[in-house]
C-alpha cells in the first residue's frame, strides 16, 4: 500500500517510518501544506495513498487543516468513500475535545503520542489496510 | 489515584461511561437476582447496555471487551425478538454477572493504566454453549436481522502506550568546576537520554546555540525533566560521569512533574486577563482546525504553536489597572521615541547621522512590536458577550411568551478589552429592547403582514475602517419619526446606552423603518488606547 507520513519532528518521523515501510512505501514530509501537496500529487498521478497519517502540531498548516482539505478534495471529486484515503491523526493531543473533532472532521483514527505499535496494526487490519 | 494523573481525557470517558453502564447492569441483576425470569423491559435494558458498552469499548480498541459484550448483545437481541419463554434464568443471570465482573476488572485495570488484557473466552464459550442449548429448545426461527444492532465502529481511537509504568525523574547534574564546554557535555547527555525519554525538557534551554550557557551550567548545574519506562538504574547508566561532581538524582511524581514544566514555563499556558466575570464562566474556546499550526523553530528553539505566540503557557492574571499603565507607558514611549528621532538638534546641516539612523530603526521595530504584543494581549473576542445576549434574549421571550430566532454574526471578532467592557450594558439594552418592544406580541400580526411568524432578532459584529459596528436588529415594529428623534435625544431608556459608550467615543445610529423593524448600531472606534505619536 501507499502510505504518506505527514511529522515535523525528527524521533518520531523517524520511527513512524521505521514503523510504517514495514507495511508499504512510505512518503515523508514534514509540514501541512507538503501533505497536501503530496496527496494531490498522488491523486493527480492516479496512484492515491491508501493511508495518511498526520500529525496535528506542524507548521503551516496543522493536521486539523490537512484532515479537513483532503476530505473537502475528495468530496469536490467525488471520490466514493471506499476510494478515500484512511486518514489516521497521531498525536500528543489526548483531550477529548481534541478527539471529538477529529472524528467530526472525519479520520478514521486517533492515536495518541507516543503510538502503541501493536494496536496501531490491529487497527490497519480493522481499516482493511493489511 | 490514578485517575488524577490520567491525562487522557478519552480513557476517563470511557471508564466514566462504561461504570455507568455496568450501574445500570448491576442494578437490573440484583432486582432479578432471586426472580423466575426477565422481563421484557429487563431483556431490552441490558440489550441495550451491551450495545453502548460494545461501541464504546470497539472506539478504544479493547478488543476483549468488544467481543463479549457483542454476544451478549446478540443473545439478548435474540431474546427479545423471540420472546422465548422457559429461559433458564438462574444460568443465565450467572453469566451477566459474570460479564459484570469481567468488565468490572478490566476497568480497573485500565484505571490503574495496565492493558486491559483478560481472558474473556471462558465467558464467551459458556454463553455461546447456553445459547446453542436455548436455540434447540425452543427450536425457533427468529433471524438474527442485522438491523441497527450490528454496526462496527468506523473510527477509532488507540490510547498510547500507558503513561502510569513510566518513571518521572527530577535530574540535576553539577559538572566539575574546570569542566571545558560543560554545554557539550550536557547535550551529549541530553541526547542520550532522548533515545529513553518520553519526555525530556531540559535548562538552560539553549545549550549549543548561547554560549553562555556553559557557564550557567557551571554555576547552576544541568536541570533535566525527564518522563521516561527506563529506571533509575538504567538512567544513571547512560549518563557520562567522567566529569561530574555530584548528581541530583529525584524520582517524582506526574503531578509534581506537571508542575515543575509549569515553573519553567514549559507548559502551555494562556495570559487570562481577568476582570471580566462574563468572561470566566464561560466555556474554553472550541478547538478549530488552524489552531494548532507551528510556528517554524528558530535554531536552537522549540517550537511554538502561532496561536499562542503571544500567548504563554499557564496563563498569569494581570489586573486592569497594570494592563492600562502598561498602554499608557507605550503609548508615551511612541511620542517620547519621536522626540527623539525628530529632534532639532540633528537638523544641524553636515552632521554624520548613519550610525545614529541605524540605532534608531532598531529602536522604531522594536516599540512597534511591543505596541503589536500589548495589543494583543487586550485582545478579546465578542463571544462571551454575544452568548450572553443569546441567553438573555431567549430568556425574554420566553417570558413574554414570543417565538424568536436569535442570530449571532461576528462573535469571533476580536477587539480591545475595554470595549468589550463598555458594550455589554447597551447591547443587553437594545438586545431587550429588540425583543420586547420591536418584535410584535401577537405572531397573527406578523403573519397578516406577510412575515414569518418567527420574529428575527440578529446581533452581529463587524470590523471596518478602523471602526467597529454592533448592530442590533429586528424584524418587528419599527419605530415612527417621532420615536426614532426621541430615541436619539437619548429618551426610553438610551441614556444608559450613551452613557456607557461615549467615552470610548462611540455613537449609535438608529435605523427603522415603520412596520419593517428596526436595526441600532453602536460604533466604535477601535484600539482607543494607544494613539500613534505626533511629532512635536
Amino acid at each position: 500500500m501507499r502510505i504518506l507520513l505527514a511529522e515535523d519532528d525528527f524521533v518520531s518521523r523517524k520511527f513512524m517510518d521505521k514503523q510504517l515501510s514495514k507495511y508499504g512505501e512510505c512518503d515523508v514530509v514534514v509540514d501541512g501544506e507538503e501533505a497536501v501537496e503530496a496527496f494531490m500529487m498522488a491523486l493527480e498521478d492516479g496512484e492515491p495513498y491508501d493511508l495518511a497519517c498526520l500529525d496535528v502540531m506542524m507548521p503551516v498548516m496543522d493536521g486539523y487543516q490537512v484532515l479537513r482539505t483532503i476530505r473537502n478534495i475528495e468530496a469536490q471529486r467525488g471520490i466514493p468513500k471506499e476510494n478515500c484515503i484512511k486518514i489516521i491523526m497521531t498525536t500528543a493531543l489526548k483531550d477529548e475535545r481534541n478527539v471529538r473533532m477529529a472524528f467530526k472532521l472525519g479520520c478514521e483514527a486517533y492515536a495518541g503520542k507516543p503510538i502503541d505499535v501493536e494496536k496501531f496494526e490491529s487497527l490497519l487490519r480493522k481499516l482493511k489496510l493489511i | 489515584m490514578a485517575e488524577e494523573f490520567n491525562t487522557d481525557s478519552m480513557l476517563s470517558t470511557f471508564v466514566h461511561e462504561s461504570t455507568k453502564q455496568l450501574k445500570k447492569l448491576n442494578d437490573i441483576i440484583s432486582k432479578k437476582q432471586g426472580a423466575d425470569c426477565f422481563d421484557d423491559a429487563d431483556i431490552n435494558g441490558i440489550f441495550r447496555i451491551m450495545h453502548t458498552i460494545k461501541g464504546i469499548s470497539g472506539v478504544m480498541m479493547y478488543e476483549n471487551i468488544t467481543n463479549a459484550t457483542h454476544r451478549f448483545e446478540d443473545v439478548f437481541y435474540y431474546l427479545r425478538e423471540s420472546h422465548a419463554g422457559d429461559v433458564p434464568h438462574k444460568a443465565l443471570i450467572g453469566m451477566v454477572s459474570a460479564l459484570s465482573d469481567f468488565i468490572s476488572g478490566e476497568l480497573l485495570k485500565i484505571q490503574n493504566g495496565n492493558t486491559p488484557d483478560g481472558d474473556e473466552s471462558q465467558i464467551v464459550n459458556d454463553l455461546q454453549q447456553f445459547y446453542n442449548e436455548l436455540k434447540d429448545a425452543v427450536n425457533s426461527q427468529v433471524r438474527m436481522a442485522e438491523e441497527d444492532k450490528n454496526e462496527d465502529p468506523v473510527q477509532f481511537y488507540i490510547t498510547s502506550r500507558a503513561e502510569e509504568d513510566t518513571y518521572y525523574y527530577k535530574i540535576v547534574i553539577h559538572y566539575k568546576k574546570d569542566t571545558v564546554m560543560s554545554n557539550i557535555q550536557a547535550y551529549s547527555v541530553a541526547y542520550a537520554l532522548k533515545r529513553v525519554a518520553v519526555d525530556l525538557v531540559y535548562t538552560p534551554e539553549n545549550i549549543l546555540s548561547d554560549d553562555s550557557s556553559a557557564d550557567k551550567i557551571l554555576t547552576d548545574g544541568f536541570h533535566i525533566l525527564l518522563q521516561t519506562r527506563a529506571a533509575k538504574e538504567e538512567i544513571m547508566g547512560i549518563i557520562d560521569t567522567s566529569d561530574t561532581e555530584k548528581i541530583d538524582f529525584d524520582e517524582i511524581t506526574a503531578a509534581e512533574y506537571r508542575k515543575e514544566l509549569a515553573e519553567l514555563g514549559r507548559e502551555e499556558e494562556l495570559i487570562v486577563i481577568m476582570s471580566d466575570d462574563y468572561e470566566r464562566e464561560n466555556e474554553p474556546d472550541p478547538i478549530v482546525p488552524g489552531d494548532y499550526v507551528v510556528r517554524p523553530k528558530d535554531t536552537g528553539k522549540r517550537g511554538t504553536l502561532v496561536k499562542n505566540w503571544y500567548k504563554q503557557q499557564t496563563g498569569i492574571n494581570v489586573d486592569d489597572e497594570k494592563m492600562d499603565s502598561l498602554m499608557e507607558l507605550v503609548g508615551k514611549l511612541s511620542i517620547a521615541e519621536e522626540a527623539v528621532l525628530q529632534n532639532s538638534d540633528l537638523k544641524v546641516p553636515g552632521l554624520e547621522l548613519s550610525n545614529f539612523k541605524n540605532a534608531s530603526a532598531q529602536l522604531s521595530s522594536i516599540i512597534v512590536d511591543l505596541r503589536e504584543v500589548v495589543m494583543s494581549m487586550r485582545m478579546m473576542s465578542f463571544k462571551s458577550v454575544f452568548n450572553k445576549m443569546e441567553k438573555i434574549a431567549l430568556d425574554v421571550s420566553e417570558e413574554l411568551d414570543k417565538d424568536i430566532k436569535f442570530e449571532v454574526i461576528g462573535e469571533n471578532i476580536e477587539v480591545d478589552k475595554k470595549i468589550i467592557q463598555h458594550i455589554y450594558d447597551p447591547v443587553m439594552h437594545l438586545v431587550k429592547n429588540a425583543v420586547d418592544h420591536g418584535i410584535e406580541s401577537d405572531a397573527l400580526d406578523r403573519v397578516l403582514q406577510g412575515k414569518s411568524s418567527q420574529g428575527q432578532v440578529k446581533l452581529e459584529a463587524r470590523k471596518d475602517d478602523g471602526k467597529v459596528y454592533i448592530s442590533i436588529s429586528d424584524d418587528g415594529i419599527g419605530l415612527d419619526k417621532e420615536k426614532v428623534s426621541e430615541y436619539s435625544k437619548r429618551g426610553a431608556g438610551m441614556d444608559i446606552v450613551m452613557k456607557n459608550i461615549q467615552p470610548i467615543g462611540g455613537t449609535l445610529e438608529i435605523d427603522s423603518t415603520e412596520g419593517k423593524g428596526t436595526k441600532m448600531t453602536l460604533i466604535i472606534p477601535l484600539s482607543p488606547t494607544v494613539v500613534k505619536g505626533t511629532r512635536v
